[in-house]
């Protein structure tokens, strides 16, 4: 992930993939922690832009290209982070540093926002995700 | 099939002719109508319930071509991938113009308005299982995209409140709180006359309700049951289908490393404690059962779902401290304690929090 923000995303109807632990989803239904990044992750939660990529894309990048689990491709709009206060940054990825490039990288900014802000937000995030339901594999848990 | 989900199949059958009509009427701009007969190209049938399976399968009848122009017999297919995409998508980018978008969203409110919580309606290919799954939270993005209300099968508990016995016109204060009018006949009227007069008698309406965009119950528009509660009824609330007991137990099969290098397996010891505790929390105070996950810290995370308030607990298992949280749907408004396990009354602080936030659903 770069250190610099690029661009900022203003296309509402633009969807943000996001990639979700197995071990995240209960019962086909994710835990709100897979929508809040981790202390390694220094405020930024990483996705993928649907402009750029397609859900089974992403789900083939993290699975086969960077050999992680997921139990699937989930999704959030950038005019639904827009509404809980959340921007999102293209954040494209290149070799170097990073081991497989990723133009579609991008991500929502928790940085500077308490822990139960951040709670919150990614509570609201998976609910809205969960609407949508799991984008790749379709069907099933 | 249960008997009340059959209006879903004529539900079914009027979206996708409204999706069939709005993509021929796309696709031939010249023409002022639709071909003769255009309806007659799409019946749906109840082709079987699989072994073993309380799961219909409803297929489309084949036409027959020399009655049918094929390119038409093409169209209904076509509709019917578009239904699938536009649940798959929760409606964005439909492909079809805007009128026609709305014509075909607003099909959405017949279709689904029996589907309980746990329930939903694949959408899928002819003789595939996997496709588009619709359930109440979709069905309400979808119709929400283009009107401001929905409407959908309720269940509400509380008190009749007032009653216009010529216009059938009772009001319900629920449970949560709020005033919900409800248009029901007068054969109800003797059960909604003993709660009006006499304080505490909870009644259970059914029917169904006018739905807003913060998913309030507006208004009642056509009420199929007044009865007497149920003892417990003010509990009802969405949980999780797996005991919480065998959520924690499945959670002894994470190795080392199971999320990222500095996760760790967890020591079964400390899982049976917490599984014992929420097992005897949850019984004490009859909330639902919380979803329960691992957490990349080495915490265990509780997630009760509400429509008002989420109620989230992380518990560390090493201190056998809980921090509390409840969200607020809709808001940015978050309330938090925090909990030492060791000390006496940790164990009610827990079920208070998660029980008061609960009811305030």
């Amino acid at each position: 992930m770069s250190d610099d923000s690029g661009q900022g995303l203003d296309d509402g109807d633009e969807l943000l993939f996001r990639q979700i632990h197995p071990s995240f989803v209960r019962d086909g239904r994710p835990t709100g922690q897979a929508f809040r990044p981790t202390k390694k992750d220094e405020g930024k939660l990483s996705v993928a832009r649907s402009t750029l990529t397609t859900a089974a894309q992403a789900f083939h990048m993290h699975t086969r290209l960077l050999s992680l689990p997921s139990h699937g491709t989930w999704a959030v709009s950038v005019q639904e982070c827009s509404q809980h206060e959340l921007k999102v940054f293209s954040d494209p990825l290149t070799v170097p540093p990073e081991k497989v490039a990723d133009p579609a990288h991008a991500f929502v900014d928790f940085r500077g926002l308490s822990n139960s802000r951040t709670e919150s937000k990614a509570t609201q995030l998976r609910n809205e995700a969960l609407v949508r339901g799991r984008l790749h594999p379709i069907g099933g848990e | 099939m249960p008997l009340e989900a059959l209006p879903e199949l004529a539900a079914y059958r009027d979206l996708v002719l409204a999706t069939a009509r709005a993509l021929y009427q796309n696709s031939h701009p010249e023409r002022q109508r639709l071909p003769k007969g255009f309806d007659n190209g799409l019946r749906l049938v109840l082709e079987r319930i699989e072994d073993g399976s309380t799961v219909p399968i409803i297929s489309r009848e084949p036409v027959i071509p020399m009655l049918f122009p094929f390119d038409l017999v093409d169209q209904f297919e076509n509709a019917r991938e578009k239904v699938q995409e536009l649940i798959s998508s929760g409606g964005i980018d439909s492909g079809l113009p805007a009128d026609s978008e709305r014509q075909v969203l607003a099909r959405f409110n017949a279709f689904g308005r029996s589907l309980g919580r746990d329930e939903s309606i694949t959408v899928a290919p002819p003789g595939k299982k996997e496709g588009a799954l619709y359930n109440r939270e979709i069905r309400r993005k979808l119709i929400l995209r283009t009107q401001t209300t929905y409407e959908a099968a309720v269940d509400l508990v509380g008190e009749i409140r007032a009653a216009d016995k010529d216009a059938d016109i009772f009001t319900l204060k629920t449970i949560d709180g709020d005033r919900v009018p409800m248009h029901a006949a007068s054969l109800f009227l003797p059960v909604a006359l003993r709660s009006l007069e006499n304080d505490g008698i909870l009644v259970r309406v059914r029917g169904t309700g006018v739905i807003g965009v913060d998913g309030n119950v507006q208004k009642i528009i056509n009420t199929t049951d007044v009865s007497l509660a149920e003892e417990g009824s003010e509990r009802v609330s969405l949980g999780c289908p797996t005991a919480v007991g065998d959520q924690v137990e499945s959670l002894r099969s994470l190795p080392d490393r199971w999320f990222d290098d500095d996760s760790r397996q967890y020591d079964a010891g400390a899982l049976e404690w917490l599984g014992k505790l929420l097992g005897a929390v949850q019984e004490a105070f009859g909330f639902p059962t919380p979803y329960v996950y691992p957490t990349p810290e080495g915490q265990i995370r509780a997630e009760w779902p509400g429509s008002g308030w989420e109620v989230i607990v992380n518990v560390d298992l090493q201190k056998k401290e809980a921090t509390l949280t409840a969200v607020k749907l809709g808001s940015d408004r978050v309330e938090e304690d925090h909990v030492a396990f060791t000390q006496a009354g940790g164990e009610s602080r827990l079920g208070k929090f998660v029980v008061e936030h609960l009811q305030g659903n």
